[in-house]
């Protein structure tokens, strides 16, 4: 279950965020609960520290107290490093938008459309639980492969590579030890796997930890043991960056 | 196309509520198959855009298209499409192609298209984007965001005026309408130059929900 919190000093604006976000949940039948919308900074921060449950925060950035949502935003990340921020506010300037670079903030919106608001909103909630879902994934140590009537379990830092198989709707998993085929799609796996599988070429999954060397002018990628993968010059820069 | 029955039926309430404001009793009458996507027709006569993936260009588009919203052009604001994203499909409001008569609807097209051109531009996208457009009364809209950026996102300064001029298909513009064009492509370059260093951290808010810096 995800917390959603909402610090807005403006009590209409307050429940029109808390009201969409309660309309989303119910809609979207997803695991989160509203549990706390307010105008006090100290009462999310107290909140927070009850609670080790990461959470989703919107935060106005002109809070009219001592503390602004830029700031309040800072000492929730102290104390939640994983949660989910998103700023709603009526400024656009840039200079926000550079804080909430610097913040890490899923999101910023601006308040003057309401339709975009509620759609913003939306996809909002709807990346916190996938990012929730992935991040639960994460911690599972094995990646499970259905074979036939049985499930063979490959722990996630033995594998090198997800390849699309020339078998239809198949995939082949390459790892240190073994090379498994199984039925399933690329883009699915993508969708599933945490940020550690990276689309290196149109029809392999590379696990960034197993790289050992990237040669762009070669379209290729040598991983742990020597063993090599291509890889295509357009979205492999994304290893680059 | 089974599939794509399951997916709807999924998400019926949330797109509902999404698209229609909550309209109840939603169903999908029809599926029409596009060259990459599917359109679905809707009890209500609506039409939605189905995509076995999750759009995530086209999402990270419409809040960058929403960003230049808030800061050029407040009165020639770009339209903004509703998406509805999830991790294997998405669902995006269908854009009718709706053409009008008003002269003065007719001037301010051709500056939002001017500005639109600048803004794809900024994004290592193809600059002149006429085969793209579908015209939403004094809206261009992008038809396939994807398409235009397929060489990958990345900041850059737009085509400059002359380079630009070039491109223009002057068929299908009067000289009118390329004057105008022209000086609101002009003026969203001038701001993209001027905020150059902003405008890269925004992509990375963007398209790279700020976790990688451009």
């Amino acid at each position: 279950m995800l917390n959603v919190y909402i610090c807005e000093d403006n009590v209409e604006q307050r429940n029109r965020v808390e009201g969409y976000v309660n309309e989303i949940i119910e809609a979207e039948n997803l695991d989160m609960e509203c549990v706390c919308a307010t105008e006090d900074p100290q009462v999310i921060l107290d909140c927070v520290n009850k609670e080790e449950q990461e959470g989703i925060f919107f935060l106005d950035i002109d809070l009219q107290t001592e503390m602004n949502g830029i700031q309040l935003a800072d000492e929730i990340r102290k104390i939640q490093p994983r949660c989910y921020i998103v700023f709603i506010t009526s400024h656009s300037e840039m200079s926000y938008m550079t804080f909430s670079y610097k913040v890490e903030a899923m999101d910023f919106i601006i308040k003057d459309n309401v339709r975009e608001v509620k759609n913003r909103l939306h996809q909002c909630l709807l990346n916190c639980e996938q990012l929730s879902k992935q991040s639960i994934e994460a911690k599972e140590k094995n990646f499970m492969v259905k074979l036939g009537d049985y499930v063979k379990a490959v722990p996630f830092q033995d594998i090198l590579y997800f390849e699309v198989s020339s078998n239809y709707r198949k995939v082949i998993l390459h790892g240190k030890n073994a090379k498994v085929e199984f039925n399933g799609k690329i883009k699915e796996l993508e969708n599933r796997l945490d940020n550690r599988f990276y689309r290196c070429h149109r029809s392999i999954l590379v696990n960034r930890d197993n790289i050992e060397q990237i040669k762009p002018e070669e379209g290729m990628l040598i991983l742990k043991g020597g063993v090599t993968c291509p890889m295509s010059v357009r979205l492999g820069k994304g290893l680059t960056v | 196309m089974e599939n794509i029955r399951k997916e709807f039926e999924k998400h019926k309430k949330a797109i509902a509520y999404a698209f229609f404001a909550s309209e109840e009793n939603l169903e999908l009458l029809k599926i029409q198959r596009e060259d990459t996507v599917c359109v679905l027709h809707l009890s209500n006569g609506k039409k939605l855009i189905y995509e076995s993936g999750n759009m995530k260009f086209e999402k990270a588009f419409q809040k960058y298209l929403s960003w230049f919203n808030q800061n050029i052009n407040r009165n020639n604001k770009q339209y903004i499409k509703n998406v509805l994203s999830y991790d294997t499909c998405a669902f995006m409001e269908h854009v009718e192609h709706e053409n009008v008569e008003d002269p003065e609807l007719e001037k301010e097209y051709y500056a939002r298209y001017g500005s639109l051109c600048s803004i794809v531009g900024s994004l290592h996208g193809i600059s002149f984007i006429e085969k793209q457009i579908r015209r939403k009364r004094q809206y261009p809209v992008i038809e396939n965001i994807s398409e235009l950026l397929k060489r990958g996102v990345k900041f850059v300064i737009p085509l400059d005026e002359r380079q630009m001029e070039k491109k223009i298909n002057k068929e299908t513009m009067t000289s009118e309408q390329r004057d105008i064009f022209m000086e609101a492509y002009g003026k969203c370059r001038a701001f993209i130059e001027e905020n150059a260093a902003d405008i890269k951290i925004l992509i990375s808010l963007c398209f790279m929900e700020g976790k990688v810096a451009c």
